[in-house]
């Protein structure tokens, strides 16, 4: 995996100005961008949406970078930008058009008779919905250890939380999918 | 088994394609060039802008001018009768004072053409000085009755004004 410099380095680099807040925010679009981008496919299920929402989220990131004030941890606050962005995108694109979804988000393992009836298709929905029920960590935890595959010694450099908390993060997380996504198919 | 197992161990990440590192290079580029660096939008409370305080002060201007229009069309015909002497006097005496000295410049002025004609009268029986002059005059004695014309002349020349200056149209009433 590709060794990315620390937050705090990229900072203070962007703090700098100029040429090196250019190449800053070059380092937080490779180091962070491959999260974003998927963070925001898998609610569009579609490149075109994805790549338009994306880079308003790196407009937003650019001319905002300056304010950011540490509260959060930087993948947090863009997180946070581009769920908002997504989520406002699409409210729009409802009223709009509609559009081709390319893919589901998840492949179906046989065995499990609840799941054997529905499609993939249907499950990603659902999975997607679980995941917006979630608390915002719990979300953020499950997305980069499920679909990114993240250790939890890079998630907790990531986010600034503690290993312990990530897995009982993640168990909670896991425990009220599987409880949502049973629910909605026993309706 | 499948009830010891969560649900989402069932569920398999679908295989996606790669993302190049270019993407998101050429992304940055393009906002970089086409979004240059910009200071965050600041909020300004609306008590600290100028144009607050401007238009609040114009906005009390006109409500005040209005209302006072108001309250004087409202009394187009004043009670006079209201009034006690006292206060008319006082208002007269300090709203006045501008046509108040005029109003002696031509009496002195006219007294004393009066009294020229009046002289002129007696040594020619045809007298061409009007006669409407000579009631002015002597209306005139009524109101400033016990007033001595060179205490006039002083108070004017005091007041810095010339009855000389006075025009004929401001002499004749």
């Amino acid at each position: 995996m590709t060794q990315h410099p620390d937050d705090n380095e990229i900072l203070q680099l962007f703090h700098q100005g100029a040429s090196f807040a250019e190449r800053a925010f070059n380092l937080i679009a490779k180091k962070y961008g491959k999260q974003l981008y998927w963070q925001i496919r898998r609610i569009t299920k579609n490149h075109e949406q994805t790549n338009d929402i994306l880079q308003n989220v790196f407009v937003k990131v650019w001319l905002n970078l300056s304010g950011f004030n540490a509260t959060s941890s930087l993948y947090t606050w863009m997180y946070r930008i581009a769920r908002n962005e997504t989520m406002t995108f699409l409210e729009k694109e409802k009223r709009n058009s509609s559009v081709d979804v390319d893919d589901s988000v998840v492949e179906i393992i046989a065995g499990h008779a609840a799941l054997d009836t529905h499609t993939a298709d249907e499950i990603s929905e659902l999975l997607m919905k679980a995941i917006d029920q979630l608390p915002e960590k719990q979300a953020q935890v499950f997305q980069l250890k499920y679909f990114e595959d993240l250790k939890y010694s890079e998630i907790s450099q990531q986010l600034g939380t503690s290993e312990g908390a990530l897995k009982a993060s993640y168990f909670h997380a896991v425990q009220k999918i599987q409880e949502f996504i049973i629910n909605a198919l026993n309706h | 088994m499948e009830e010891n197992k969560n649900i989402v161990e069932f569920l398999k990440p679908r295989e996606r394609e790669v993302i190049e590192d270019s993407y998101f290079e050429n992304m940055v580029s393009v906002i970089v060039a086409g979004n240059p660096k910009k200071e965050p939008a600041k909020i300004i409370p609306l008590y600290q802008r100028k144009s607050f305080w401007i238009s609040s002060a114009a906005a009390v201007a006109i409500l005040f001018v209005a209302i006072r229009f108001m309250n004087q069309s409202g009394s187009i015909n004043p009670d006079f009768d209201s009034l006690s002497h006292s206060e008319l006097t006082a208002y007269i005496d300090h709203n006045i004072e501008d046509f108040d000295q005029e109003l002696l410049a031509q009496y002195v002025h006219v007294e004393t053409n009066a009294v020229q004609a009046k002289v002129e009268s007696d040594q020619h029986l045809n007298s061409s000085v009007p006669n409407n002059e000579l009631e002015k005059s002597v209306s005139r004695d009524d109101l400033f009755e016990g007033i001595d014309q060179k205490d006039i002349l002083e108070y004017l020349n005091h007041q810095e004004m010339n009855v000389d200056d006075l025009e004929e149209t401001d002499v004749l009433f």
